[in-house]
């Protein structure tokens, strides 16, 4: 079993010794993380608009060093909860350890979108690193849009050290494999089909 | 965007790497235009990594060769220079376009930063040298630190 990381394409590459890759690559690699970057957003911006209080940016759209926060999320402990719940599987029940801005009282998260296939022990170290230098925020998320997704058994092990650890000081640091946001595109559809028909019953009703 | 440059120690198995029990030395993260000017003079590999003993499954990574490390070292810190010198003159230059992209073509490696545009030229030189230098120290400290290390790897990404 292979899997390609984030360096590569994402197309299925086979597996040599030491090929040479072409520069190029790299290129077509920052426009799938743009993309997916993009995917995210608008997926997050539509769950925000059937929302009270969800705010979604994105803080920088350069390709200067971000420090992992390609979109931030802010909102209500209750609607934060139901949209990490739904992105990560967590039940929002157990997510009662997070803490939350103590002035708005509102949860802050950091998102970190990838688009590779592979989840590698040292991501997650990074992943933790950028959440330790990241305070403000409660919830930090590395978010795979790939479906060919793997989790390397070093990266597993070493994130569930981390969620742990992260978990004690009113933290959550996870990784959020494609399906969840998949759940979310899947729950905007329905929305937005249930508005429709609301809207059409609506018309229907009313005295012409 | 940018991605990440990493320095990771992973374990030794005969001539294979494995990940369980690796280490990661040091992250720099790095914009993705600058990383593939880079790629474009010294070409990344690929490689297998297992994710432990049992050799089953495996991941593949892209890092640079440790034959160029050395090499890469030298043309970073003329760069360094080429880039001081450049900016000495934009410092005292009175163009009506302190944006302009450096003629010098080592210094392409910075060309393509949108933030370019929207920053004031000391705020750009910054930017430029805290790329140039963090690219710097993860290579030295490669080379300083694991040259003898053959578990040690820059990898993308």
């Amino acid at each position: 079993m292979c899997s390609t990381e984030i360096g590569g394409t994402p197309e299925n590459t086979p597996v040599t010794k030491t090929p040479v890759i072409a520069p190029v690559s790299a290129v077509a690699t920052a426009d799938i993380a743009r993309k997916a970057e993009h995917r995210c957003l608008s997926a997050l911006s539509t769950r925000a608009l059937h929302t009270a209080t969800l705010e979604v940016t994105r803080p920088s759209v350069t390709n200067s060093p971000d420090g992992g926060h390609d979109i931030d999320v802010v909102g209500s402990s209750e609607e934060v909860k139901e949209l990490v719940g739904t992105m990560t599987g967590i039940e929002p029940e157990k997510l009662k350890f997070l803490g939350s801005d103590t002035n708005t009282g509102k949860i802050n998260v950091r998102i970190d979108v990838k688009s590779g296939k592979t989840v590698s022990a040292d991501m997650i170290d990074n992943h933790a690193a950028n959440s330790s230098r990241s305070p403000t925020f409660h919830v930090h998320l590395l978010l795979f849009t790939n479906p060919e997704l793997k989790i390397t058994k070093e990266a597993q092990k070493k994130l569930s050290q981390q969620k742990d650890s992260f978990e004690n000081i009113g933290v959550l640091i996870d990784v959020v494999q494609p399906e969840g946001l998949k759940r979310i595109e899947t729950e905007n559809k329905a929305r937005a089909l249930s508005a429709d028909h609301e809207a059409s019953g609506q018309s229907e009703s009313e005295p012409k | 965007m940018s991605t990440s440059l990493n320095l990771v120690i992973y374990q030794r198995n005969g001539d294979d790497l494995v990940e369980e029990g690796m280490r990661t030395a040091r992250c720099e993260q790095i914009p993705l235009s600058t990383l593939n000017t880079i790629r474009e003079k010294f070409p990344s590999q690929k490689r297998n990594i297992y994710y432990d003993g049992a050799k089953e499954d495996f991941f593949e990574i892209d890092y640079f060769a440790r034959d160029d490390v050395p090499k890469i070292i030298n043309w970073l810190r003329i760069i360094f220079n080429n880039l001081l010198i450049h900016e000495y003159k934009l410092l005292n230059s009175e163009a009506d376009t302190p944006f302009s992209q450096p003629k010098d073509s080592n210094l392409t490696l910075f060309n393509n930063l949108p933030s370019q545009r929207e920053l004031d030229p000391t705020s750009v030189a910054i930017a430029k040298f805290r790329i140039l230098i963090s690219l710097i120290d993860i290579f030295s400290e490669m080379q300083a630190k694991y040259v003898t290390e053959p578990g040690a790897i820059l990898k993308l990404g």
